[in-house]
């Protein structure tokens, strides 16, 4: 320790003046006579490599490759070593010893989960090896297997902790819901701090629609070490994308194109006319009235004979595709010289929607994204100290949508039963009728009109770095801004359909709406952000000892500059500083401080800024001489424990401010009753103890390599308290006339716990036959610790130690038998009751069923507890395949309870059935054991209630991704001019094995909504 | 080379120190405080203007959730009317279906979130200096409006919880906010008499200026005292042995013993009442033709700020009241669905002030006086102003307040109205004019007859017309019987109990009462005499609370005619038959609304009433 604490004090001395002179020997060692070492790089198959880095190890210099492979390095000691490390291989270090040429040969890694390479982290980049923070990494080129215009949907089940769930297949807004380590917040938000190229970008959302071509890396920050730097934004998580850059070289050409067939994935399935017309007739059985449909009109449903008068429409087939297209291709370009190095992008995106056109309608409404990327990135030696990056970036989409909303689509589908209306009217026009049928689903998707999305994006960061060698070795300084716009503006073209009952009988048309105009009106939103950041960084070993330190200054604004009222458009800000150290003893030891010291002007002068500090130490017991198993290559232990904040807690913006309406409501005086002098009213009690959720955050982690890194594996435990989650305070007494505007307080708390970890295994059989398998794990699990909800009159109505997303709902015990049933059985006082009806348990045995009786149901909430991917990958000469699996487990899944659900006439025999009901409901007389769902009917208010007989298991395992593909041999490639050419055939969401089969298990709870795709994907790569 | 590395090392120190130190201070401009509030004389007027908001709008008796205040639920809770809409509150109430967790009229809330805005207006009114915005006298008229509606929202909170707590003052964040108790019902009728007394010195006797009409009065003020105080005296809250063990968790009793001299305290705040009101020439309303006795009584109601009234509930827009009374045969209409009750047009009396039925048979058929001329069979030969020939006798020769009130098949509705007068009688037989369309029309009168009082008879459904209405809240007329009521309690029927309930029956053309009644005979001719002249004016549900009769009113079926049979006509004897509409359900818990659960779930010393 107290050595420690000296070295502490001499490194203080050390940055402040250069050359101390009470340096410990071999601490510096005077300038020798140097000389150039002149190398080469090469593969496995002695090709030789280009921009592999070249590192004097610690003396502070590096070089990269040129594109033969060759490197020049000034060394000054034959005790020097070299590291040259390239993505995808192994690192070596080569002891350069009495020598002026070298050639070093790099043995290949082909999985990147290696303990021994270079990992972004946040403000900076750090070795595996030393890292003590829960990181994770995803391959980029596993990423790229899953073909999607939405990044995020690519990353599921690829990174040990990270939840996603895709809940609409929808063009344009199909990005996955994604959390880290599962729900930690009640009340603020639950998203992941996004930071591409080291600035958060989470401009809406922009990330999930990068490029993935453009994408070098993507890890995921978890632990209070890793994400403490990030001070009130860390607290739930952080996803670290990084862009590729130039390397030296001759330009290296990249070209892919791919092209997908997709099929939509359980649409939901409906029952015909034939079975509707029976069904509304056993509802009418079933309440003891007369038929609704004779015999013989059944009939004619069921054989089509007179489909005007007795239609039936499967409205989901009218609407949806059998199947749509995707495609994508990119072309990419990497150069540069030893000054200038560049990285070019461009990327095309076309996704089709599943909604089909009007054959003969004016305008196109089927849902389609078109979308061009755009990247360039470049760095400028300026001097032998000075660089420059630039990185630019932009996405402009169009997107085009029916004139009604995704939503109000899936609604009429489900509002509009089979015998409603015909498609179309004898004479081609729009059939109507009247309320909820006043237009059918078809007439919907065709002619409301349609509205064009404009979606542009810019993205630029201009970077500095400034080589402090010269002052002391290891120093160096650097500056960043970054400027990011998005705007969003759509032309919407609305019309109103004209629409005609036509009567079968007499042959005439009634209007029902007169055909409206073509609108225009256009809508805008527009989005900017300034980022600035300038950072000192020092990095030096001495010895035994490694040390790196870094302290930053950080500042952010961001404006919603098309916002809907005054308070939204002023500027959001943070500004702070982050530090971190790290010392390093021998590579065995490792210890990490990081510090976020952030200010957000959500909070109350004088309380704005937070200190949010984390700890973390590392044993890399593998390197202690005791250890000489060769069976366990790699073994670190790592903990780490520490404070982040949240300041996204929700609510309006500066809760701490005291709000009185301006335009509250006023009250008509005089004898007109117009003199109505306005009102002013308390709006909102601000709460000068706001303050950001804090995270108290623990981890433990292994990591280990086996069998010379043929087996890695990675496991870490967690624990997480959240404390001070932002809840309107709820145990105030309507009596004091502030339950109504109740001030919000930091009141919440909650506990996150649980495990993760990843394996992989992987081997090259002598006669070249590469095979990996992968896996990785997260089994979180969060409850309630204090919600602020007074305690409740009924206990089994607690949510507190519940998960986050608990329902309060009624026991399903079954169904009623028979009537002598209902008479034994307590009294339920929603409505009538008869022999089918849901029978819910009495829990607090009054002999009556009512809302005392609502009690908590479902065990695991709205998000999954359990997460998990696995796969395999095989190559073999040019020929690879991979196959991807994940799932998730321990997540309740609830049918929606909204009265109109297609789940049989909760509305007076109206509304679409589903196929699913209709064949697992409740029939009198008939063998009912089996029954899922209760007897049918109409508009039963019994039935309807929130209930575990909505209740479903929502795990799932689905094959993600597969792929096989060919790359030409080498000199075959070489002959058509290209270095590599790779054919390749992917299939995503290829199968799903679940428990609710009707609707996707990824889905939201309720009815399904736009359907996720299954896609065919045809791809070429060249390069050259 | 290095200069460019330090140029731009040197504009990154400039930006970086030229932003201002309050980077993160940035609030919104503009911001209003308490303090800018109440030293404006515009603003503080407006911050009393949005209490007046909160008056509850009971001129709408269907639930209007986008309305920031509550509605009317307690009419169609009465016998006097059925509300054709299903989800309305009141239909919970009269199933029986409610409970401390059923809220759909958050009276609770209303009140006491008006209440606090009453305190805090009270307690900040005296940082505004006098100006000539707004003089010494104008502030201390806006501080006597403000202690009057405190007075007046603790009044809405007792007539449905009786006991709750007394808040008079805000409660701020920081003090024990549990410590609050509902306190007896005799403390707070005391708290709302007094605060009424208090505010007296400060209000004007009667509005003045005409746009000021809306706003509280002295008379005003003398008329909630008089009210409460004939709470007080009556059944529900004077000596209920229903709830002598009603007691809060430290045994505080809630309701006192029985008082009869609370009768004597009520009748002489009525009196008190009725006399300043007429020395400030308050008086019963009498139109340009008085003796058109329909016409008169119906004026009452539309004829805004009419003498006779004390206070209203001003409306901002044109209400519903008439929409959902306007008979769908009128273009346009198709929410006739406040539907006044068989037993309620059973009581209208004869024009020569005879009751036509005095009670029913166990099948419902009527036991008609014979000396009344009522007939329920057959139709009247020849037409007159109010309806045509051919309508059933029913309906024929009754009072003029009843053809005031009350739309019936055979009325000559809107017939002489300007814009697109109608040339049909109401017809409300299924698929007659303004009957119910069809089985799945759920919109339609439920007992054969719509409300007309309160409507006005100019409203035009299609093209909507902006009738600007207010809802009477207090008026001379209710004060009449309120003091001849509470006297006859006390004293029995003196003169002046004949007095008032006849001046009441003389401005409708009717008869005085006959002398020589008992008090309880009296009592139950007053009971009558405000059932008819007071119908939907919520008084009707109140008087049977307090009367402890609703467990008989309400506690029945509602008949109406028969109006889900298709192919009668004007002459189908089976239409004009007594047909079930609702089966009413009350218990003794009723008496009281439930304290909302979510309350008592906060503030465990708060006692839940007796029976929920």
């Amino acid at each position: 320790m107290r050595k420690l604490l000296n070295f502490f004090v001499l490194l203080l001395l050390v940055v402040a003046k250069e050359g101390y002179s009470a340096t410990p020997p071999g601490f510096f060692q005077n300038p020798q006579a140097s000389w150039v070492l002149n190398g080469l790089v090469v593969d496995e198959l002695n090709n030789p490599v280009a921009s592999a880095t070249v590192q004097l190890v610690g003396r502070g210099s590096s070089t990269k490759t040129d594109v033969n492979g060759k490197f020049l390095i000034e060394v000054t000691s034959e005790a020097d070593s070299l590291a040259v490390s390239f993505v995808g291989y192994f690192t070596n270090r080569v002891r350069i010893g009495n020598v002026k040429t070298i050639t070093i040969k790099l043995d290949p890694d082909v999985k990147g989960q290696k303990l021994d390479e270079v990992q972004v982290v946040g403000y900076g980049t750090q070795k595996k090896t030393t890292m003590v923070g829960a990181v994770s990494t995803a391959s980029v080129k596993d990423i790229r297997k899953y073909s999607t215009p939405s990044l995020s949907n690519a990353l599921s089940g690829r990174l040990a902790g990270v939840v996603t769930r895709q809940t609409s297949g929808e063009p344009g807004y199909d990005a996955a819901k994604i959390f880290i380590r599962g729900l930690v917040s009640q009340s603020g938000s639950n998203k992941p701090l996004v930071v591409i190229d080291g600035v958060e970008r989470d401009l809406q959302d922009y990330w999930t629609t990068i490029n993935v071509q453009e994408i070098e890396s993507i890890s995921v920050l978890k632990d209070a070490t890793a994400t403490a730097v990030y001070g009130s934004r860390g607290a739930n998580g952080v996803l670290l994308i990084t862009t590729k850059r130039g390397v030296v070289g001759k330009p290296k050409v990249n070209f892919r194109t791919e092209a997908a067939s997709s099929t939509p994935l359980r649409v939901e399935k409906v029952i015909d006319g034939y079975e509707f017309a029976l069904l509304v007739n056993e509802s009418r059985s079933n309440k003891g009235e007369l038929p609704k449909y004779t015999p013989a009109e059944i009939q004619k449903f069921k054989d089509g004979s007179d489909p005007y008068a007795y239609p039936s429409v499967n409205w989901y087939d009218v609407v949806f595709r059998d199947h749509t297209s995707q495609a994508m291709a990119n072309l990419g370009i990497q150069g540069g010289s030893e000054n200038v190095q560049y990285y070019v992008n461009l990327g095309y995106t076309l996704q089709q929607g599943l909604y089909n056109d009007d054959p003969n309608g004016a305008y196109k409404t089927n849902a389609a994204l078109k979308r061009y990327s755009f990247r360039s990135n470049t760095d400028f030696k300026l001097s032998k100290t000075f660089s420059l990056n630039l990185g630019v970036s932009s996405i402009i989409s169009t997107t085009n949508f029916p004139g009604t909303g995704k939503d109000r689509i899936f609604d009429v589908l489900k509002l509009t039963s089979p015998v409603e209306s015909p498609v179309k009217n004898p004479d081609g026009s729009a059939p109507g009728g009247t309320g909820d049928s006043k237009i059918n689903p078809y007439t919907v998707i065709t002619a409301t009109g349609y509205t064009r999305q404009f979606y542009t994006t810019l993205i630029n960061n201009l970077g500095a770095k400034w080589d402090l060698s010269a002052v002391t070795p290891g120093l160096s300084m650097r500056g960043l801004f970054a400027y990011d716009v998005v705007d969003i503006t759509q032309d919407i073209r609305e019309q109103s359909p004209g629409t005609y009952k036509y009567n079968p009988v007499t042959k005439t048309y009634t209007t029902i709406n007169t055909q409206g105009d073509l609108g225009y009106r256009t809508a805008n939103e527009n989005y900017k952000k300034i980022y600035g950041e300038a950072a000192v960084e020092y990095k030096r070993n001495f010895g035994k000892h490694g040390v790196s330190g870094m302290l930053l200054a950080q500042r952010r604004e961001f404006v919603n500059v098309n916002a809907g009222s005054s308070i939204d458009n002023l500027p959001s800000r943070q500004q702070g500083l982050v530090g971190r150290l790290n010392y390093y003893y021998d590579s065995r030891y490792l210890l990490e401080l990081n510090a976020g010291y952030t200010g957000s002007e959500q909070f109350p002068k004088g309380s704005q800024y937070g200190l949010f500090p984390s700890i973390g130490a590392g044993w890399l017991v593998s390197n202690e001489k005791f250890w000489n198993t060769n069976f366990i290559n790699v073994l670190k232990l790592r903990g780490s424990y520490g404070l982040v904040g949240n300041d996204q807690i929700g609510g309006d913006r500066f809760l701490f401010l005291t709000l009185f309406e301006k335009n509250a409501a006023g009250y008509g005086f005089g004898t007109n009753q117009d003199q109505n002098i306005g009102g002013k009213s308390e709006k909102r009690l601000g709460n000068l103890n706001l303050t950001w959720e804090t995270s108290y955050k623990a981890d433990l982690g292994m990591d280990m390599e086996m069998l010379n890194g043929k087996i890695t594996l990675t496991a870490d435990v967690f624990h997480e308290r959240r404390e001070g989650q932002l809840l309107r305070r709820q145990i105030i007494p309507i009596y004091t006339g502030l339950a109504s505007f109740a001030p919000f307080a930091n009141v919440g708390i909650t506990e996150n716990k649980g495990i993760e970890g990843s394996f992989q295994f992987r081997n090259t059989t002598k006669n070249g036959f590469y095979y990996s398998f992968n896996g990785n794990i997260v089994y979180a699990k969060n409850k309630i610790i204090e919600n602020d909800v007074p305690p409740k009159q009924y206990p089994w109505q607690e949510l507190r130690g519940y998960p986050i997303g608990s329902n309060l709902g009624y026991e399903a015990i079954g169904f009623f038998q028979d009537q002598a049933d209902i008479a034994k059985s307590p009294v339920q006082t929603f409505g009538p009751v008869g022999p089918g009806d849901v029978k819910y348990r009495d829990i607090n045995g009054d002999n009556k069923i009512d809302n005392a009786d609502l009690t908590v149901i479902g065990k695991y909430g709205s998000e999954p507890q359990i997460v998990f991917g696995f796969g395999a990958n095989f190559a073999y000469k040019g020929f690879d395949a991979s196959i991807f699996l994940n799932g998730n487990a321990n997540r309740d899944f609830f049918f929606s309870q909204r009265n109109w659900t297609a789940w049989a006439f909760s509305q007076d025999e109206r509304y679409n059935v589903l196929q699913e009901y209709y064949d697992h409901r409740w029939i009198p007389g008939q063998d009912n054991s089996k029954a899922k769902f209760p007897a049918i009917r109409a508009s039963s208010q019994n039935n309807y209630q929130g209930s575990t007989i909505w209740q479903r298991n929502g795990s799932y395992l689905r094959i993600r991704t597969a792929e096989i593909g060919y790359s030409l041999p080498t000199k075959t490639a070489k002959k058509v001019l290209v270095n590599n050419a790779r054919v390749f055939i992917q299939g995503t969401n290829l199968a799903t094995w679940d428990k609710i089969k009707v609707l996707d298990p990824e889905s939201n709870f309720g009815t399904g909504d736009y359907p996720i795709p299954r896609t065919i994907n045809f791809g070429l790569e060249v390069s050259f | 080379m290095r200069s460019i590395i330090s140029l731009f090392f040197i504009s990154i120190i400039l930006f970086a120190s030229s932003c201002k130190k309050d980077y993160l201070n940035k609030t919104p401009d503009g911001d209003l405080t308490l303090e800018q509030i109440f030293t404006s004389p515009v603003y503080a007027p407006q911050f009393l203007s949005n209490i007046y908001s909160l008056i509850p709008l009971e001129l709408s008796m269907v639930d209007d959730p986008t309305q920031p205040t509550v509605s009317n639920v307690y009419n169609g809770a009465s016998d006097d009317i059925e509300v054709g809409y299903d989800g309305n509150f009141s239909k919970f109430f009269n199933e029986g279906n409610w409970n401390p967790t059923i809220y759909k009229q958050d009276v609770w809330t209303n009140s006491y979130n008006a209440i606090r805005k009453t305190n805090l207006f009270l307690e900040n009114i005296d940082k505004l200096v006098p100006s000539s915005t707004a003089d010494q006298g104008t502030i201390n008229r806006w501080k006597g409006e403000a202690i009057f509606l405190r007075a007046f929202f603790h009044f809405m909170l007792a007539r449905v919880y009786g006991p709750v707590p007394i808040i008079d003052r805000t409660i701020n964040l920081d003090e024990d906010f549990l410590s609050f108790k509902r306190q007896p019902i005799n403390k707070c009728v005391e708290f709302i008499a007094t605060e009424c007394d208090k505010a007296l010195p400060f209000l004007d006797t009667r509005i003045t200026s005409a746009n000021d009409y809306g706003r509280a009065t002295k008379i005003a003020a003398l008329a909630l005292k008089a009210r409460v105080l004939l709470y007080m005296a009556s059944p529900l809250w004077n000596g209920n042995p229903d709830y002598s063990n009603f007691k809060d968790n430290d045994g505080l009793r809630l309701f006192p013993d029985a008082d009869p001299s609370r009768w004597q305290t009520a009748a002489a705040a009525a009196k008190a009442c009725i006399d300043q009101a007429e020395a400030a020439g308050h008086k019963l309303y009498k139109s340009a033709n008085p003796g058109d006795y329909i016409k008169n009584y119906q004026e009452i109601f539309y004829k805004n700020f009419n003498d006779e009234v004390f206070f209203t509930r001003n409306g901002t827009e044109d209400y519903n009241i008439n929409a959902y009374s306007e008979p769908r045969g009128f273009f346009g209409a198709f929410w006739p669905i406040l539907a006044p009750t068989q037993d309620l047009v059973d009581d209208y009396e004869m024009a020569d002030g005879t009751r036509p039925i005095t009670g029913y048979n166990a099948d419902m058929t009527p036991i008609i006086n014979p000396v009344s001329g009522y007939d329920e069979i057959g139709q009247a030969a020849a037409a007159t102003n109010e309806y045509v020939a051919g309508t059933r006798n029913m309906y024929v020769n009754r009072e003029p307040r009843f053809y005031a009130s009350i739309r019936f098949t055979g009325m000559k509705d809107k017939w002489t109205r300007a814009v697109s007068p109608r040339t049909t009688p109401l017809q409300f037989w299924k698929l007659g004019l303004d009957g119910r369309t069809n089985n799945s029309s759920d919109f339609y009168s439920r007992t054969g007859y719509l409300l007309k009082k309160l409507t006005h008879p100019d409203f035009v459904m299609n093209p909507k017309s902006a009738i600007k209405h207010s809802w009477i809240f207090f008026r001379l007329g209710e004060q009449y019987l309120n003091y001849a009521e509470a006297l006859n309690e006390t004293q029995g029927p003196v003169s002046d109990v004949y007095k008032y309930v006849n001046l009441i029956r003389a401005r409708v053309g009717l008869p005085g009462l006959p002398p020589g009644l008992s008090a309880t005979e009296m009592r139950d001719r007053i009971r009558h005499e405000r059932r008819i002249e007071l119908a939907f004016e919520t008084h009707r549900y109140f008087d049977t609370h307090r009367w402890k009769i609703a467990e008989v009113t309400d506690n029945k079926s509602i008949y109406g005619l028969d109006v889900n049979t298709a192919g009668y006509n004007m002459s189908s004897d089976a239409f004009y038959k007594r047909t079930v509409v609702e089966n009413r359900v009350f218990q003794k818990k009723h008496y009281l609304w439930p304290v909302p659960q979510k309350e008592l779930d906060k503030n465990h010393a708060l006692v839940q009433n007796p029976g929920w």
